[in-house]
């Protein structure tokens, strides 16, 4: 017997996703400043 | 003294709860999370690379000993030594990966919290398992293993702070303190940030030393 002991279970677990740190900004922080005629 | 539990090592992957999913009941259930496991170790500068490698290396014949921090298992079952049966020879099976009644292969961890030897001079691995994952009674064969944190155990009467070198030929690293006698061949220093660069795993100089420390098992 092995020193983990005697199987009991088995698992099938799919591969571990990451997660980014930050989601990615869809808008601008900062809206644009509205046009200005010349 | 207490237990002090550091913060999660890869704060942007999903936690694991390796004891809620462990005390399941069904026979096969499917879980999304890796399972969370100890283990000893070695780390090792190699001609390949910085590696983690087994600790039997070098006494099982063709084994692949080193892998990387990321990395799928490599059968060896078909080395094993079969039983006869009705005077024939049975070769050994590979696998893909492990089987619950048939063969040994994986990467094996014990269970966290569990008791398991270790001595100085290897390093403690806390380790993520997935893919095909055959649960023991005190642990794990696993067709995947990710390495997410590493510690040295340093000898008995070592205390921080620690440093760390690889040795020229085998390339193992180890740590010292302040009070180890020089070694006869000194090693290459290490810096910690030049280790978790290249290994891309959380490198804790003092957590093995503290669980010995604190009497806490891994």
């Amino acid at each position: 017997m092995s020193a983990i002991g005697e199987p009991v279970r088995t698992h099938d677990i799919p591969e571990p996703q990451e997660v980014p740190d930050e989601l990615p900004q869809t808008e601008p922080a900062v809206p644009e400043p509205a046009a200005v005629p010349a | 003294m207490s237990f002090r539990r550091p913060s999660p090592p890869f704060p942007n992957r999903r936690p694991s709860l390796p004891e809620a999913r462990s005390a399941a009941p069904t026979a096969s259930p499917v879980h999304d999370e890796p399972l969370r496991g100890v283990k000893a170790g070695r780390v090792a500068v190699l001609p390949s690379g910085v590696t983690f490698t087994a600790l039997h290396a070098g006494h099982v014949p063709g084994s692949p000993v080193a892998y990387a921090p990321e990395a799928e298992m490599t059968c060896l079952c078909g080395y094993a030594e079969q039983s006869t049966v009705m005077g024939v020879r049975r070769s050994g099976r590979w696998h893909e990966r492990p089987e619950p009644k048939d063969g040994h292969c994986g990467f094996y961890a014990w269970k966290t919290g569990r008791r398991f030897p270790w001595a100085a001079g290897t390093w403690l691995l806390e380790v993520d398992l997935y893919g095909r994952v055959i649960e023991h009674e005190h642990g794990y064969r696993a067709q995947k293993q990710r390495v997410l944190r590493i510690s040295p155990v340093p000898d008995p009467f070592c205390e921080p702070p620690f440093s760390l070198s690889y040795r020229q030929g085998d390339g193992r690293v180890t740590t010292a303190c302040a009070a180890c006698p020089p070694s006869q061949t000194p090693g290459h220093p290490i810096t910690v940030d030049r280790l978790r660069r290249l290994l891309n795993v959380e490198v804790d100089l003092e957590r093995a030393w503290l669980l010995r420390e604190d009497g806490v098992c891994p």
